[in-house]
């Protein structure tokens, strides 16, 4: 029992990333195929469609910082439900915002490709959902330190 | 090709505005074509059954009806998706709803054949023959129109209401499919009415219907007074 108590907390630990990694591999995926869907259709402004397909890649990034900020805690019998709870449930937020968000962004090549002057207002669904990840990595970080 | 590889087929393709307002279509038949390849096969086969149940241009000018109707349904049972079952029978239930108001107005009566057209409906018009709308005024709103135009000959009109209807239709369900085969469809059927749309040549119509005259009369043309000829 202890074992898996300890096997749970390293789960917990790690799901950010691996979510957070599965996430942003689809998103950019996504925004990714849109761009270059965009790019047989225009004749310029390449540079801005393939940049903003980058932007579900910043969930990995946030899992990495919950990572290294959940294990420095230490995965013990005392820890290990809090930072599976953390960390999990954190992995499916970051997870699925990257996903959509990579829907929000090829819907944004989308518009801004048939209207380029509409790129700035476009892209700002695309920034909501970003928000909504960063609410996920930023109350994991504050809820974190509550675990020990 | 991955379900979220439609992202790039879609995307590629250029935005279509308007219907009547079109001067040409938005890209060429060949780059749309190039463009599909990027379908998996299984899609490119069901995008073809689909064109061929929609578009008669292939067909000859002696097509069996009772064969076509038998094709239809057999090709809109391997489709496999409820969307493009439900498109399919809308466009069909339109043709046949066009096909008895037509006859109607040519005076023919109900027709006796049990399954003598496509789509989902043609019992339930066969039993609403007598009503002016075959019973079908809200399903098909532009019933009322249609039947004005077939009064007073007004092709033209009628050809517009109906290529409305369609546009609409498709319209309505592309809000509802983004990046998905059901959306490549819609694109490619929308595209079709564009390029229907802006084919259209006075000059061609007139060879085209003198062609089919001088077809249906054979030997008979000669017994015609020369004036009548050209």
């Amino acid at each position: 029992m202890e074992q898996l108590i300890i096997a749970l907390g390293w789960v917990g630990v790690f799901a950010p990333v691996a979510l957070g990694a599965v996430g942003s591999a689809i998103g950019c995926s996504v925004a990714g195929q849109a761009a270059c869907g965009a790019m047989l259709d225009v004749e310029s402004g390449y540079g801005k469609f393939v940049g903003v397909s980058a932007m579900p890649s910043s969930q990995v990034i946030y899992g990495i910082v919950i990572m290294f900020t959940l294990s420095g805690l230490g995965v013990t019998m005392t820890t290990s439900a809090g930072l599976f709870g953390i960390g999990l449930l954190t992995g499916i937020a970051l997870m699925y915002s990257a996903i959509y968000q990579g829907q929000a962004v090829a819907a944004c090549i989308n518009a801004s490709k048939n209207k380029p002057e509409v790129f700035g207002l476009s892209i700002a669904p695309a920034a909501i959902v970003e928000g909504f990840a960063v609410f996920a990595f930023v109350f994991a970080l504050v809820l974190g330190q509550a675990i020990v | 090709m991955a379900e979220n590889a439609y992202y790039t087929l879609l995307t590629s393709l250029p935005h279509i505005d308007s219907l009547f307002s079109s001067k040409i279509t938005p890209i060429s038949r060949f780059q749309l074509d190039k463009r599909l390849s990027m379908l998996n096969t299984a899609d490119q086969q069901r995008l073809v059954t689909i064109e061929n149940l929609l578009h008669w241009d292939h067909l000859g000018d002696d097509v069996d009806e009772t064969v076509l109707i038998r094709q239809a349904e057999r090709a809109r049972a391997t489709l496999g998706s409820q969307a493009l079952n439900d498109l399919i029978d809308w466009r069909l239930d339109m043709r046949t709803i066009i096909a008895a108001l037509r006859r109607k107005h040519a005076g023919q009566q109900a027709p006796t054949v049990p399954k003598w057209s496509y789509g989902t409906r043609y019992e339930y018009i066969r039993n609403h023959w007598n009503s002016p709308t075959l019973g079908l005024g809200s399903a098909f709103p532009w019933i009322p129109k249609v039947n004005e135009c077939l009064r007073n000959g007004e092709c033209v009109a009628l050809e517009k209401i109906l290529l409305q209807a369609v546009w609409e239709h498709l319209n309505h369900l592309a809000m509802k499919h983004h990046h998905d085969f059901e959306a490549v469809v819609i694109y490619v059927l929308r595209w079709n009415l564009v390029a229907r749309w802006t084919a259209y040549d006075t000059d061609k119509a007139r060879v085209r219907f003198r062609n089919l005259i001088e077809n249906s009369l054979g030997d008979f043309k000669d017994q015609l007074p020369a004036s009548n000829r050209t």
